[in-house]
Parts: C-alpha cells; structure tokens; sequence
C-alpha cells in the first residue's frame, strides 16, 4: 500500500463521482462541473503515477498536466459560454416567440 | 437557471431502473480501474530516463519545463493553438461591460479599488518570479500566467481597470504566444535545420522568449474568457431590463 497508490485510488474514485455526475445531474453547471473533476482525476492519476522514486519524477506526465489544466480550464469556458446560449435560447421560447432582446 | 427538475421529479421505475444500473456501472467501471491498477507492471521509464540524460543540453535544468518547450515542445504549441482557437469562439461574445462613472462610485468600491491598487503590484511581481524561476525550479510560463490572470480578473471586477479586448494591441496579446512559438519554429528552422530543434547553446535564451510571451499570452486568454462568461450574463440581464421598461420603450419608439 505505497503512497501513489492511494493517490490513484482517490484519483479514480474522482473519476467515477464526476462520471456518474455527468451521466445522472440534469443541470447544464453541474455536467459542465462534473466534466471538470472527472478531468481533475485523470490529472491526478498522471501525477501519482508520475513518482518514479520519492526525490526522483517522471516528468513527461506531469509536463502534460500542465498543459492539460489549462485546456481544461479553456474547455470549461467553452462549455460555459455554450450553456449560456441555451439559456438564452430557453428564455426566449418561454417569452412565448417573442423575441426577449 | 438551467434547471429542468420539473422532469426529474417524475421519476418512473423504468428511469429509476435506469439511474441503479449506472450506479452498479459506474461502481463496477471503477473496480476493474483499481484491478488494473494492482496488477499493472510498473510503468516503463525510458522516457523519463531519456530525458534526465539529455537534460543539460536542453538549456534549463527543470526537467519539467525541459520536456515542456523543449523535448516535447509540439505539444505545448498544439496546446496553445487550442487555447487561440477558443479564443477566437470567445471573442464576438465580449460586450465590453459599461463602467459607471465616477459619480456614482460607492465608498465600498473605493476601498475595494485601492485594496486590488495594493495587490496587483504583488501579482505581477510574484508572477514574474514564477516565470524566472521555472527554469530550475517548480515554476513556469503556466503557473505564471494563472497568477497574473487572477490579479487581472481581481482588478477587473473591482472595476479598477478596464480591458477593451477587441482593440488591435489586445488581439496581439492574445494572438502572440502562438506567433513567438511560431516564429521561434521558423527560426530554428534556419539555424538548425529542424523544426523547434533549438542550437545547444541558445536553447535557455529561445526556452525562455517563449516562456515570456506565453506568461502574457495565457493570462489575457484566461481573463478574457472568464470575463466574457460573467459578463455575458450581466449585459444581457440589462439589456432585457432596459428593454422591456416602459420609459426605454418611448425613447426608442420616438
């Protein structure tokens, strides 16, 4: 029972709510949220794997959570800007066709 | 917002059934992933041996930042072309958010605006040290630009700055991590013959031009998309106020 291991178990675990939150959550936040920490698991999967010896890293692995993170955080922003259209899209139908803007 | 519970709420047994066999699914996806974490061999290193050998000639001494610009360095530029891609979806988004006038700013903002004039400063220094040290340390183009953008987001929305995102020299900004690793590319094309194959002894000083212009690049991408989802929702809730008030309306018919 190493260290890595419990970082990975906890890491798959992360993948499995976020999974099961994006399957089950009718929300269009709480897919995109969901979205988000079944990635925040697989980056931490990359990284507990990703000790090779305690003072020594891989550091391919944790090079592509780097640059992972901040095309998550580029996705997300995109899934956002898109649940915001639906919004948009939802308010004006409930106006009745009547264009809201 | 986005709630559609009203469906939800009539849950039948058929979805009942439905949302049990995910869980048992899910459950059981997630065993097999701890399985194979048991019994998988431990993960070859060649890699990672590759890269610790070649680390002096890569002209940082981080291997982390090593991999990132140097060995793998098409990865990085892939990832930056994704950033501008989302950049240029975001962008029509942006409705430069009105700032009031000075008239009407509160004594609470005033603290606010002050409080981010002291901070700020801090951001941008730390920020570049993150930058400098990522050389050597832990550190780097990316840990610096998530910094400076939360300083930017900060002083945005204490309405202590305002950004015009769509004026020519912001579109540099954005566009100028992807141009410097570019043109980084082009350059050692001519030096050396391969692309993004840096010359041995200016590897640190071509690592380090694109680490500066990603640091500004990737804030500005962050801020800005940030900005336009908060925003967005802002203006249009205005708009539809402004628009469905009756005293609008005369002006707008007169």
């Amino acid at each position: 029972m190493s260290q890595s291991f419990i970082y990975s178990a906890c890491a798959i675990s992360l993948f499995c709510i976020g999974l099961l939150g994006f399957m089950l959550l009718t929300d269009v936040i709480r897919k995109v949220l969901s979205i988000n920490i079944m990635g925040i698991g697989i980056f931490m999967l990359l990284v507990a794997t990703s000790a090779l010896a305690p003072d020594l890293i891989d550091p391919i692995p944790q090079a592509m959570v780097l640059t992972g993170i901040v095309v998550a955080a580029a996705g997300s922003a995109l899934m956002l800007q898109l649940a915001i259209q639906i919004d948009q899209q939802l308010r004006t139908d409930k106006v009745g066709g009547k264009d809201a803007n | 917002m986005f709630s559609y519970n009203q469906v939800s709420a009539k849950l039948s047994l058929t979805s009942l059934l439905l949302v049990l066999g995910l869980v048992i699914f899910v459950f059981c996806l997630g065993l097999v992933l701890m399985l194979s974490l048991v019994a998988s061999p431990v993960p070859s290193s060649e890699a990672a041996i590759a890269a610790y050998t070649n680390l002096k000639k890569s002209g940082v001494s981080n291997p982390v930042t090593a991999v990132l610009l140097n060995f793998r360095s098409y990865d990085t530029l892939l990832e930056l072309a994704v950033l501008f891609a989302v950049v240029v979806i975001m962008l029509p988004a942006n409705k430069t958010y009105k700032i009031e006038s000075a008239a009407n700013v509160t004594f609470s903002q005033i603290a606010t605006i002050n409080l981010v004039r002291k901070i700020l400063p801090l951001t941008i220094v730390m920020s570049g040290y993150l930058l400098w040290t990522g050389a050597s340390q832990p550190g780097g183009a990316f840990q610096a630009g998530a910094l400076l953008a939360g300083g930017g987001l900060m002083a945005l929305f204490s309405k202590a700055i305002s950004i015009r995102f769509e004026h020519t020299l912001w579109r540099f900004a954005l566009a100028g991590a992807l141009a410097a690793f570019i043109f980084a590319g082009a350059a050692t094309h001519w030096l050396t013959g391969g692309f993004l194959l840096y010359p041995s002894k200016q590897a640190g000083l071509f690592i380090i031009s694109i680490e500066f212009a990603a640091t500004f690049s990737i804030s500005i991408t962050l801020v800005l998309f940030y900005w336009v989802i908060t925003t967005f929702h802002l203006t249009t809730h205005l708009t539809t106020h402004l628009t469905n008030h009756p005293a609008t309306r005369q002006t707008d018919s007169s």
